[in-house]
């Protein structure tokens, strides 16, 4: 069973690899991604009480492992994303795939190292690969593993179609879209829009899979629950797309896919000019960077009274992630990543079978 | 840009990933209740 983006599946599993199997299929390259339980069994285990930790730390292990002897010599290569059981586990399984003669590369999109969670280091030098999304990720990675190639996570341009119509909405549409983790970066927009809301009319809508509210009188937002599709009519019908992040060493290593996502579906953007949304924006190019509660009413209201600005932004934007991020570029770097490993591999082999040969001969 | 010539043929890659570790509030008896059913009845229709 493939996994999804369901209950128990992070976001970045998609983003890094469910979302590429059709395309990797298409290049003769088969990406399988067993789920640990079956979605529902999951549900059910997990509905007990007191049976989550059993289950996660138990349950999830010993049936990962029967995976690894089952499917791991069968594979020409695996990749292990983020980890194979809890993040936060000792990577015992990962050894155990090491003794399995498998080529590994590892993969992570988050500077858990700077959150005090360890064994990230001893995952990446159990690889022979890796990939990340972030320069300082890759500076990193490079400590503790030989190889390591700055790929960026790939967006899905054919679903995030580009926004054809840049008349502003009635009243000014604004819109965040994310997971719960990121609702901290959310009271960055506190003050601002209040004080937008004394300038003009608005709307902020929320998007993500638990409900969100700012629970202020001055601040004039909606929630609406995730799904891809929702994602998609969302940033149709928004005239500005809001990416706030503090400035701190996890978020200048994010790769925020948030700030991507926006400039694919051609919406014009405000962010925090936090690690890459720099170089994603160009200050004016793509989007608005901002950085004090004014740069960001000024910012917005900017974007607001000029839809030629609007209209210029999100065209350079959406150009920007085709030829940057979509998925055949992206798939073309991993391919390239993957058929090295894999050659590697097939070379090894030739040459042990060779000495073997030349030592029976 | 799409010819795979290159590339291995019939590659197997097979990939791990790390649940995602529920938070608690993900598992109010009233929403997993209800989730739980709902999977059930899925799982149901596509074994038929």
């Amino acid at each position: 069973m493939l996994a999804d983006s369901s209950s128990y599946n992070s976001p970045s599993l998609w983003v890094n690899g469910t979302q590429l199997i059709p395309w990797l299929r298409s290049q003769g390259c088969e990406l399988s991604i067993p789920e640990a339980f079956p979605r529902f069994i999951a549900t059910a285990l997990l509905a007990l009480p007191g049976i989550r930790r059993i289950a996660w730390k138990g349950l999830l292990p010993r049936i990962r492992v029967r995976q690894l002897e089952h499917l791991a010599p069968q594979a020409d290569t695996v990749i292990v994303h983020k980890s194979i059981t809890a993040i936060d586990d000792p990577p015992i399984l990962e050894r155990r795939l090491r003794e399995l003669n498998n080529r590994i590369i590892f993969n992570f999109d988050d500077a858990t190292h700077e959150c005090g969670i360890p064994y990230l280091d001893e995952r990446l030098s159990l690889a022979d690969a890796a990939w990340v999304g972030n320069p300082l990720l890759v500076d990193f990675a490079r400590k503790h593993c030989p190889r390591v190639e700055l790929i960026e996570s790939a967006v899905d341009c054919d679903h995030y179609i580009p926004k054809s119509d840049y008349a502003l909405g009635s009243p000014l549409q604004l819109c965040w879209s994310g997971t719960p983790s990121s609702y901290r970066y959310l009271d960055l927009l506190r003050e601002p829009l209040r004080k937008l809301g004394r300038l003009m009319p608005y709307q902020i809508t929320m998007m993500s899979r638990s409900r969100f509210s700012f629970s202020d009188p001055e601040i004039h937002d909606r929630w609406m629950p995730f799904s891809h599709a929702g994602e998609v009519a969302l940033f149709q019908s928004s005239d500005i797309g809001l990416m706030p992040l503090t400035d701190g060493p996890y978020e200048r290593a994010k790769e925020n896919y948030k700030t991507k996502i926006y400039l694919a579906s051609g919406l014009p953007v405000v962010a925090s000019p936090v690690g890459m949304n720099n170089a994603f924006l160009l200050h004016g190019e793509r989007g608005m960077l901002a950085a004090t509660s004014d740069d960001w009413v000024g910012a917005i209201a900017a974007f607001a009274k000029d839809r030629r600005q609007r209209e210029r932004c999100g065209v350079a934007g959406r150009a920007f992630a085709v030829t940057k991020y979509s998925i055949p570029v992206i798939g073309h770097q991993l391919l390239g990543l993957f058929n090295s490993v894999v050659q590697e591999q097939v070379s090894t082999q030739d040459r042990t079978s060779t000495r073997i040969s030349e030592a029976l001969s | 840009m799409s010819s795979p010539q290159h590339f291995h043929e019939e590659t197997k890659l097979l990939m791990f990933a790390k649940p995602l570790v529920p938070k608690d509030d993900d598992f109010a008896p009233g929403k997993q209740l209800s989730k739980l059913v709902h999977d059930l009845v899925l799982a149901e229709k596509s074994l038929r």
